[in-house]
């Protein structure tokens, strides 16, 4: 009814305007199904103007509404993504994925990305929390095939470092993995790639989101590591968030020397994992700058030297737990298992560090925009 | 905020016996209503309460009313010399919603709607915007208000970025909100965050909403409204709030900001603080709460007896009454047979009063420092409850490093310090495996070596060492 009251006065304003007769014929003709509008919007969380859009274009068929939406939604993202590109995105989350050994002694890896968005309001959320989480089980699926970089450079007793970048545009353009715990049939995947399920996302939250940085564990030199006792263990630690993403978040990479006693291995399994598990934490909690205190280059002057490496240096630090130092507890948990445990390398990042906050002044922009002052 | 609140009970004595008043008196609520509600009350004193003399007298017709108007009309006189616009009640609300909503457009609308009618003041609080003793503290607090007053009501708008900040300020009471606008673009409806934006309101507190659909002139299909204030409503009664009732209001912030579409644009913003004053209740203020005061100190007077001192917290207290002693073991009920301040004996104490208490039968033995005077019944000692938490950065004075499960700090509250154990709530996954950084916000469990007068709302700090190094607010009593 109130479509057809106001049919004149759409002709009149579509004279005016030739370009809009098409739009309102949409209108004209169809109207969108309630129902099905909703059940759209539940399922998809796209925009109400899209959703709508999708059913009247469609003559209210839903299955090809969704399938027309999930096409659009790509150009769409594609498109407000451009837009929201220049607005500063420094909340977000840190997301950690590990490999898991569970029965076997083996060799493990993680990933760790960060992926940030304009407010933690989107990062509470949990389709957010899920892509970030997906977004780091690709890295770690990916960087098996990536082979290390060897930095010359760098001292060459520590060799190359265990975790290493992984390309940011490798990774946009693989295809968007689910987390191996979600049970395959209910993450169906969607083949879509990194890049354009960011699209998707931004299309659905509004918010400006980027890919920040990643990077994985690479085994550096594969004929070292397959020594029969000997194995690269990561653990990994996320703070203030759920189990794979947070705040804060560390990754920690051991080699282990040694076979621990055979008749109890499955216990001595996961007291390494437990290990592996408070150092990640330890790493998140203190903030170390280096593993052992031959790793430090300059100290300035002024500075402490004992304190300097008491807060600076990983194994000289008071382990979280308590039992002394991190060196202290390692060495205890070596005696009891009878092996020789060393740690290569960690990696500890912070959501948005280093990224300039945005000047907004709340008072000020109401003020103007009130044209008052 | 909290600088705001302090001064509204800081009111000029005049103002605060009106409202005393008025409640002793049992002045019929409508005759109180109006007269705090007029707006006439601050813009042209005189001729208001004769007006409001006038009418109460037509309509009740009752003399006595007519008399204590009068009074009002004498003492509001001599409060016009300082800064009277404080005798209106006072709100804090906040705006929550999507970035691109139209959360500051919508303010600056408000603003500018009120403004026309002279009651908007635009303060920049960027300097000023922390509590005294958070700024002692040195936390620091992002936050922004702008101020407005309606007929009824005086508002400061607060404006966080984001949801940690917002609890940040409910814990350290930097900007309690009493109540929300949820401001939600007609054009997209709903997000998937307005969850989280909902989550934030009942964490902090604010039980009523009021929602403001905003740029409904870019969506030209009715239905299409209807639809989003049919899944607004949906989601609030998800998310525990009154969905059927609350009151959504349609309008276009721009449009009231640009002065066109007067249906859309000033009215809908005219309906929306009309739906604000009447559905955000005002906070019960200090005075009209149950007496307490915390002790401070004991002495005993020779030849009076024991007298216990400390500034009143809230409420009333008249020479005579029956009080109780709460916390450190059970509560023992005595009189006050006096009150005393400045050496000056009183027959009432109030809230904000540092005054002295004459306790009948109490040996200074019993008092102890930390324990309150309350009125009986009112408050409850306990052990053992939860509280949000905010653990203070390294920048902020407090601790480098973080602490895990069962950390035993000293807890101030009122006037009192006492040992406590932080542990995780029950249902906590892997509590033993979990940490607490400084600067989390983050919900524990408190148990204190012996029992305190505690209750949900009563705020207080945690130290070590001599520092400070958390702040905190008691959301529930377990045992």
């Amino acid at each position: 009814m109130i479509r057809k009251q106001k049919l004149p006065l759409v002709f009149l304003s579509s004279f005016g305007f030739p370009s809009s007769i098409k739009a309102y014929r949409f209108y004209t003709t169809v109207k969108p199904n309630l129902k099905l509008l909703q059940q759209l919007r539940q399922e998809t969380q796209v925009s109400i103007t899209k959703a709508k859009e999708a059913l009247t274009k469609h003559d209210n068929d839903y299955d090809v509404a969704l399938s027309w939406i999930l096409e659009d939604s790509k150009t769409s993202g594609v498109v407000k993504a451009e837009k929201l590109k220049g607005r500063v995105a420094k909340e977000g989350l840190i997301g950690i994925v590990l490999t898991n050994g569970k029965e076997v002694m083996g060799n493990t890896r993680g990933a760790i990305v960060e992926v940030n968005c304009e407010t933690d309001f989107v990062s509470r959320n949990i389709l957010f929390q899920q892509f970030v989480t997906q977004i780091a089980s690709t890295s770690l699926l990916i960087s098996s095939d990536i082979t290390p970089i060897y930095s010359s450079s760098s001292n060459p007793a520590s060799s190359a470092s265990f975790i290493q970048p992984i390309p940011l545009s490798l990774l946009q353009s693989s295809p968007l993995f689910p987390h191996p715990s979600t049970s395959s049939s209910s993450a169906s995947l969607s083949l879509a790639t990194v890049q354009e399920s960011i699209s998707e996302l931004v299309a659905k939250l509004g918010e400006n989101i980027s890919l920040r940085r990643a990077e994985a564990v690479v085994f550096p030199d594969n004929n070292k590591s397959s020594n029969e006792n000997s194995y690269i263990l990561t653990g990994g630690y996320v703070h203030g968030g759920d189990s794979f993403t947070g705040k804060i978040g560390g990754l920690v990479v051991i080699k282990l020397l040694g076979e621990p006693a055979k008749q109890n291995s499955l216990q001595s399994l996961e007291q390494i994992t437990k290990l592996l598990k408070n150092l990640s934490r330890q790493v998140v909690g203190f903030n170390p700058k280096y593993i052992s205190k031959n790793d430090i280059k300059v100290i300035q002057d002024g500075t402490n030297k004992d304190d300097y490496i008491k807060e600076n240096v990983l194994l000289n630090q008071d382990f979280l737990i308590g039992g002394g130092s991190v060196k202290d507890v390692i060495k205890k948990k070596e005696k009891e298992l009878g092996v020789t445990i060393e740690i290569m390398d960690f990696r500890r990042w912070e959501r948005g560090e280093g990224i300039e906050k945005s000047k907004g002044n709340f008072v000020k922009e109401v003020t103007r925009q009130a044209g008052l002052s | 905020m909290y600088s705001l609140r302090t001064t509204s009970a800081k009111l000029q004595p005049c103002v605060r016996s009106v409202f005393a008043q008025t409640s002793i008196k049992c002045l019929n609520s409508s005759v109180r209503r109006s007269l705090f509600c007029s707006g006439y009350v601050l813009n042209d004193t005189q001729t208001a309460i004769n007006k409001l003399v006038k009418n109460s007298s037509q309509t009740n017709g009752a003399p006595w009313i007519r008399f204590n108007l009068k009074r009002c009309v004498k003492r509001f006189y001599a409060a016009e010399s300082t800064k009277f616009q404080r005798g209106k009640p006072h709100v804090n609300i906040g705006t929550i919603g999507h970035v691109d909503h139209g959360k500051t457009t919508l303010t600056a609308a408000i603003t500018k709607c009120l403004e026309r009618k002279g009651q908007a003041k635009f303060r920049d609080y960027s300097d000023i915007d922390r509590a005294p003793e958070e700024k002692a503290r040195g936390i620091t607090i992002a936050t922004a208000h702008v101020e407005y007053e309606t007929d009824a009501r005086h508002y400061a708008h607060v404006d966080c970025p984001g949801h940690a900040d917002y609890i940040k300020n409910m814990i350290t009471g930097a900007a309690q909100m009493d109540g929300a606008i949820i401001v939600v673009s007609a054009t997209d409806g709903q997000m998937p965050q307005t969850r989280e934006h909902l989550l934030l309101a009942r964490q902090v507190g604010v039980s009523n909403l009021v929602v403001f659909i905003n740029k409904v002139d870019a969506v030209d299909d009715p239905e299409m409204l209807e639809l989003v204030e049919m899944e607004m409503r949906e989601l609030l009664t998800q998310y525990g709030f009154d969905g059927e009732n609350v009151q959504i209001i349609q309008g276009s912030a721009l449009a009231a900001l640009e002065g066109r579409d007067p249906e859309i644009g000033e009215k809908a913003i005219e309906k929306l603080m009309n739906a604000v004053d009447e559905h955000i209740p005002t906070p019960k203020r200090d005075l009209d709460k149950p007496f307490l005061m915390s002790i401070e100190d004991v002495f005993s007077i020779s030849g009076r007896g024991t007298v216990a001192t400390g500034r009143v917290e809230r409420g009333t207290i008249t020479k005579g009454a029956e009080i109780e002693i709460v916390g450190m073991g059970p509560p023992t009920k005595t009189t006050l047979t006096g009150i005393e301040m400045f050496h000056k004996e009183l027959d009432k104490g109030i809230a904000g009063d540092n005054m002295g208490a004459l306790l009948r039968g109490i040996k200074r033995e019993q008092l102890r420092r930390g324990q309150v005077i309350a009125t009986p019944g009112t408050v409850k000692s306990h052990k053992k409850f939860l509280a949000q938490l905010y653990v203070l950065t390294k920048e902020e004075g407090g601790r480098h490093t973080p602490f895990i499960q069962n950390y035993r700090p000293q807890m101030y509250f009122r006037t009192s310090d006492v040992t406590v154990t932080l542990t995780y709530p029950s249902g906590t996954e892997n509590p033993e495996e979990k940490m607490v950084m400084p600067g989390d916000n983050v919900e524990l469990v408190c148990d204190l070596v012996h029992d305190m007068a505690v209750e949900p709302g009563v705020r207080f700090t945690i130290r070590e060492g001599g520092k400070t190094v958390g702040t905190g607010i008691v959301t529930k009593i377990i045992e």
